[in-house]
């Protein structure tokens, strides 16, 4: 079996130099690149220190990765898989990347793709099996939900959104998820995800209504 | 198959919206697009808010050594000569041993692929004993006695191997050939839910076994533990090393599940 391409194509260089360069001036907050830790992982592959460089990205990318994964899949041990698998691979394909997209595009890419194979798959093998626990959306978040002395409003928002992000199917999720959380603008999406910008923005388009719902049926006055 | 190589996935985009949801997704797609379409301000007001709440959502941590586990496997692949990582999922062969969900297994061996040996460790094993739980459960030799368990959070998400916490789900599923109990006692010295007999528990037949199903929340602190008595043994009192002890007077015998010890808090 031929190797899988990770690396975006030729075609996306135009598409990666907008997108760093917008990113560069995007607000901080919602931007996830790293610009300094990529090009610290850069100069040591540069160097030949192909496992310094997977530290600057872990340092860089590990827990907005794993944060990622886990809301897509939505099960720690899974996630956690995932994630390892996701930075076996950069390290792998380090010395191939063609630099014509920051890494950060190409990580997400990987991530995504490998969460999706995943869920999947879990579908798949669910779909085959008896399911020994079935889905339950009505119970607030334990691991979110605020503690009894946690009173915040704002706390109680969060949780209420991740219980509905769950009511998203696990593709629609990762869409909305790379957009507001991983700060990916659609072109960059379109370039991780393999399909067009605006299908991308129809998804995205759609589900901020049925979040807004879902939260206004949960007490959360947007 | 897309281009990458993954599988194509059922994508399931929402739904058309009804009305007022599709006028509100109309001009979300607009202004995604880069133009200034006119809208209520309440409503526009209520996106923003929203958006900057997805923003906002707080990164999860990694369990601990996280970053030094990456490393350790990596520098496994590059000494093993450029090892190709094993997807997360991977179907392993039927021989592999099925470890019961959210147990790892410090290795599992792997058959060797044409591209060379495939890195065996503890998050493989993981993944492979979710997928080889499944793939007993689709109906595969099923053993006399098939033990499997999740800890599920109120979220849905599952929690990571031998941890639980308050409030939340404990859900077993044990297959047993004979008679027998399953059985949850809370810091040695209180039966908190038996199989079959308990609301918590449901029991079927499959095939010439009992399939026993438990779903029990953890709505108190302490330490649970799970034991299989298999055979007909006395009513449970309560205290673990005294129900055991009757069991096996009775001529029933004792089973390790595999399932670790939980304490909440």
């Amino acid at each position: 079996m031929a190797r899988e391409s990770s690396e975006p194509a030729a075609h996306t260089r135009d598409v990666a130099a907008a997108t760093l360069a917008e990113a560069t001036q995007r607000p901080t907050k919602r931007s996830q690149i790293d610009i300094e830790a990529e090009a610290r992982a850069l100069a040591a592959l540069d160097a030949g220190d192909r496992r310094a460089a997977l530290g600057a990205l872990l340092d860089a990318y590990g827990v907005v990765i794993y944060s990622y994964c886990l809301r897509v899949l939505r099960d720690e041990t899974l996630a956690q898989d995932v994630q390892q698998v996701v930075f076996l691979e950069v390290h792998r394909d380090l010395p191939a990347f063609r630099r014509e997209s920051s890494v950060w595009t190409w990580i997400s890419r990987i991530a995504h793709n490998r969460c999706m194979d995943a869920a999947t798959r879990r579908r798949r093998e669910q779909q085959r099996s008896v399911p020994i626990d079935g889905e339950d959306d009505a119970v607030l978040p334990a691991s979110q939900t605020p503690g009894p002395d946690h009173t915040s409003e704002r706390a109680r928002w969060m949780a209420a959104l991740e219980r509905c992000l769950q009511r998203l199917s696990e593709p629609v999720r990762a869409t909305v998820l790379m957009k507001y959380q991983q700060g990916l603008t659609f072109d960059e999406m379109a370039v991780a995800v393999g399909e067009r910008s605006g299908t991308l923005q129809v998804r995205v388009s759609r589900a901020l209504p049925i979040l807004r719902q879902c939260l206004e049926r949960a007490g959360v006055s947007l | 198959m897309t281009r990458d190589g993954h599988e194509p996935d059922d994508v399931q985009d929402p739904p058309a919206p009804r009305e007022a949801e599709a006028d509100d997704a109309a001009w979300l797609l607009a202004r995604m697009r880069g133009e200034s379409p006119a809208k209520e301000p309440s409503t526009a007001a209520a996106y923003a808010h929203l958006e900057g709440l997805l923003v906002d959502l707080p990164s999860m941590a990694p369990p601990k050594g996280w970053k030094e586990d990456i490393l350790r496997r990596a520098d496994e692949a590059a000494s093993s000569g450029g090892v190709e990582p094993v997807r997360a999922g991977a179907i392993v062969p039927a021989e592999t041993p099925v470890a019961p969900v959210g147990a790892r297994a410090d290795v599992i061996p792997l058959r060797r692929r044409h591209r060379g040996w495939l890195i065996a460790g503890p998050t493989v094993a993981a993944a492979a004993a979710t997928i080889g739980f499944f793939v007993m459960r689709a109906g595969t030799v099923a053993p006399a006695l098939g033990v499997s368990y999740v800890v599920a959070a109120g979220d849905g998400i599952t929690r990571g191997s031998g941890s639980a916490k308050l409030h939340d789900h404990l859900r077993v599923t044990a297959r047993l050939a004979d008679a027998g109990a399953l059985r949850v006692y809370r810091d040695d010295r209180v039966l908190v839910a038996e199989c079959p007999r308990d609301p918590v528990c449901t029991s079927r037949p499959t095939g010439k076994l009992t399939t026993h199903e438990l779903d029990l929340a953890l709505d108190a602190p302490g330490r649970y533990q799970v034991v299989l008595v298999v055979g007909d043994a006395p009513a449970a009192t309560g205290r673990i090393g005294d129900d055991l002890a009757a069991a096996r007077a009775a001529g029933a015998t004792i089973r390790d599940p595999k399932i670790p010890t939980f304490i909440v808090r």
